[in-house]
């Protein structure tokens, strides 16, 4: 085939411009650390890497919820433990009550020491969390979930209407998974509706106020049924607390499960991620000196062959 | 002897035009479009005598331009895909890098918004949360706005581009049509012999103009040439040229300019933009109906999806008061889905619409069934937004907000990668027409060199024909003396 001049060079210095092309991509891939450039690199990639990328941001979320959850869940568990304290204590002091020997003097003590009780449940009842909000409000948190319980020295204390709702807090926890972080007052402290005024009014406290008044003023047939209506009253009590603490229990296992798996899935998918987008360092340096040396027999032969020219020889 | 001189003298002719050829191939070496020449040489007419015909030395027959039309179409095809594939891969890679950087895109204001959403979900009542779900919302539509931004840039450059191409070749037309000119006043003698230089240049400017826009070509008797573009409409005819012309007939779409060729005599058609398939205009062409609208629409389509997905549900829900509901959180830029135009631009009309973090409608209805009330820490809403950013919305149920624009970055890496792969396939087959046509027409600075040293050998021999014959006529007047 004929040559012309221009052909000679024109080619080499295609050559020359593609090897330098490929090496700049090189060197920007090793630079920045990454394989995907830009999305023509591997629009697969690059598009996957998205999504895992997204998956990500989910997850982590999901790990920042479950902290919010765990931290909730802990305390309630806290305050459960001692509302269930406070009863067994109550439970305990009725059992007292009921002994036969006890005199009217030792019966106002107790009444006085179960009155003491009645205020402290109280406190944990309208109990707020570390953002200012009323614990056992259901959703109405910004106003005190109780109200009422006003002591009274000759009866037992007041009634105490819920002013909360039956909401309890859903957090997010994981991509399948929302868990009910609160309890509502009026399941912890059995809300039922008065009788008269249909007001929601707690029975827990309806049941010590009772009893303290019984107390207070014995009825005519003496103190035992009373003292039996009141360790009946604390059981059921108890019994819906530990049915509660249980419910918690159980969700903050699943949580510490929930945990371990969205770590699992965090560590996997920055591996796909890596896989995905970053550059294999070893295979890309190497790619630079192969390309290196391409380009430097591709600038010699360059000069070499242009160099060439008959004209050299006319003199 | 007169005879030997004169033989002579025709040696000389052929060896000095033979060197003239030679210079001006080595001169054009360089020159674009130039053909390489070769004179052609023939021998005189033979003298009759009786003893048989004896040869009267060479003559100069013409100068010959080594061009092969076939060849030179094969050029003109290659360049003028090469040209479409290159404009298209300067303006679709501009796409590319835009979508480069996974910081820079969509997804981190998509996720963050979200992950806004989700703090309020946890914590509804808290007007710090409620608060930073607006400003991560007012990021996302700073996104979704400098993202239309850039795409009206990227647009704005196209038309421009789209413009000065129709320009430049409006400019090689007129120019063919001169040379048509000025090649039927040179060509006295008629096509049989041609002004090989200026047929070069002629030929070089409907290269130049074939690599804007494809055209084709066709050498009329009185040896003027004809270009046509499209499927068939006529630019050059002889000395008249038709022009293109960029209008922009579509107010609802003022930055669209559509093709119009006008004939000489004003009378004007409309070009619709399939018809230029090929060159530079070609390429602009078709990244702005293939890939431009496209990448706009769907960006479009997810600014509008979310916005009303997310009003949706937004509204659906009770703000922290426990009343107010109803409420729109993002601009309502739902009815620019109906319109494709406007489609195009929704994304640049993303905005929040809410600015009281109590207007967040994180809360679910009252519910007297459950007991449960609406407002306060009241999150059933605030849930049920934040389960949007997984849901398969988009697409007619198969893509999340996140999925779908992972396709758009998809769909620009894809094309960009096909026109990459075109245009190198397309360089590699313009590469071999080049080959092929210089084999038969370029210059070789050697072989003229070579040239150079038989027309000087054959110059110095003729010139010793001649001093023979001098010598010889010395002969005869020494006979005389």
């Amino acid at each position: 085939m004929r040559i012309s001049t221009n052909m000679i060079f024109d080619a080499g210095r295609n050559a020359i411009q593609r090897q330098s092309s490929e090496m700049l991509h090189t060197q920007q891939q090793i630079a920045t650390g990454r394989r995907i450039l830009t999305p023509s690199d591997d629009p697969i990639a690059a598009s996957r890497a998205l999504e895992v990328t997204q998956s990500q941001r989910a997850n982590e979320q999901f790990q920042t919820n479950i902290g919010y959850a765990k931290d909730a869940l802990a305390t309630l568990e806290s305050d459960l433990g001692s509302i269930g304290d406070i009863l067994t204590y109550i439970r305990t002091r009725a059992v007292e009550a009921g002994n036969p020997t006890y005199t009217s003097s030792e019966h106002q003590a107790i009444a006085a020491d179960i009155e003491a009780q009645f205020g402290a449940l109280l406190g944990i009842a309208n109990g707020k969390d570390a953002t200012g909000e009323y614990r056992f409000a259901g959703y109405r948190s910004t106003d005190a979930a109780f109200s009422g319980g006003a002591f009274d020295p000759a009866a037992g204390p007041a009634a105490v209407a819920y002013r909360g709702d039956a909401g309890a807090r859903s957090i997010q926890v994981s991509a399948s998974r929302t868990m009910p972080v609160g309890e509502p007052g009026s399941g912890v402290f059995i809300v039922v509706p008065n009788a008269a005024t249909g007001e929601p009014e707690s029975q827990v406290f309806g049941w010590i106020s009772n009893f303290i008044n019984d107390l207070r003023n014995p009825p005519a047939g003496g103190l035992s049924a009373s003292v039996a209506s009141a360790i009946g009253n604390m059981d059921t009590a108890l019994d819906k607390v530990l049915t509660i603490r249980a419910s918690v229990g159980s969700r903050m296992t699943e949580l510490d499960a929930l945990e371990e798996l969205s770590a699992a899935h965090g560590e996997q998918y920055a591996q796909t991620l890596s896989r995905l987008q970053d550059v294999d360092y070893a295979e890309a340096i190497s790619r630079l000196s192969k390309q290196q040396t391409i380009l430097e027999a591709a600038q010699q032969s360059y000069v070499r062959v242009t160099g060439l020219s008959l004209f050299d020889y006319l003199r | 002897m007169a005879g030997l001189l004169g033989i002579g003298l025709t040696g000389i002719n052929s060896a000095q035009a033979n060197l003239l050829t030679t210079s001006h191939n080595i001169t054009n070496a360089n020159t674009p479009g130039y053909n390489r020449q070769t004179t052609v040489i023939t021998t005189n007419d033979p003298l009759f005598s009786g003893a048989g015909f004896f040869g009267q030395g060479s003559k100069v027959d013409g100068v010959r331009r080594q061009y092969d039309q076939f060849l030179g179409q094969q050029v003109l095809n290659a360049s003028a895909r090469k040209e479409e594939f290159s404009a298209y891969g300067a303006q679709i890679s501009q796409l590319d890098n835009l979508l480069a950087d996974p910081n820079a895109g969509l997804s981190p204001a998509l996720a963050d918004f979200f992950a806004g959403v989700q703090d309020v979900a946890t914590n509804p009542a808290s007007i710090p949360a409620r608060q930073a779900l607006i400003s991560t919302a007012e990021s996302l539509a700073a996104r979704f706005n400098s993202l239309d931004t850039r795409l009206n840039e990227i647009r704005d450059l196209n038309e421009g581009q789209i413009v000065s191409t129709i320009d430049s070749i409006n400019a090689y037309a007129r120019q063919i049509a001169d040379m048509n000119q000025r090649i039927g006043v040179l060509q006295v003698g008629g096509p049989s012999i041609p002004a090989n230089d200026l047929l070069d240049q002629r030929d070089n400017l409907v290269t130049e103009l074939n690599k804007l826009v494809k055209v084709s070509t066709l050498t009329e008797s009185d040896g003027s040439l004809s270009v046509f573009v499209g499927s068939g409409q006529s630019l050059v005819v002889g000395s008249a040229v038709s022009q293109l012309e960029v209008r922009r007939p579509d107010p609802a779409d003022p930055f669209r300019g559509e093709i119009h060729l006008v004939a000489p005599n004003n009378g004007s058609v409309s070009l619709p933009d399939s018809l230029f398939s090929g060159g530079q205009l070609g390429g602009l062409l078709k990244f702005r109906g293939e890939t431009l609208d496209s990448a706009r629409t769907q960006l479009g389509q997810l600014a509008i999806s979310v916005a009303t997905e997310f009003n949706a549900q937004h509204r659906a829900g009770l703000a922290l008061d426990g009343t107010t509901t109803n409420i729109d959180f993002f601009a309502d830029i739902g009815p620019m889905a109906a319109d494709p135009v406007s489609l195009r631009m929704a994304a640049g009309s993303f905005a929040v619409a809410i600015s009281d973090p109590r207007a967040i409608a994180a809360s679910g209805a009252n519910d007297a069934a459950r007991g449960v009330a609406a407002g306060g820490s009241n999150n059933e809403n605030a849930l049920k937004l934040a389960a949007l950013q997984s849901t398969r919305i988009m697409n007619g149920g198969t893509a999340t907000f996140q999925s779908s624009y992972s396709q758009l970055v998809s769909f620009v890496g894809n094309k960009t990668r096909e026109v990459q792969i075109g245009e190198a396939a397309q360089e590699a087959q313009l590469q071999q027409a080049t080959d092929a046509q210089q084999a038969l027409s370029g210059v070789n600075l050697d072989e003229e060199a070579a040239n150079l040293i038989r027309y000087q050998q054959s110059y110095q021999a003729a010139a010793r024909v001649m001093s023979v014959a001098g010598t010889l006529f010395d002969e005869i007047l020494s006979i005389a003396r």
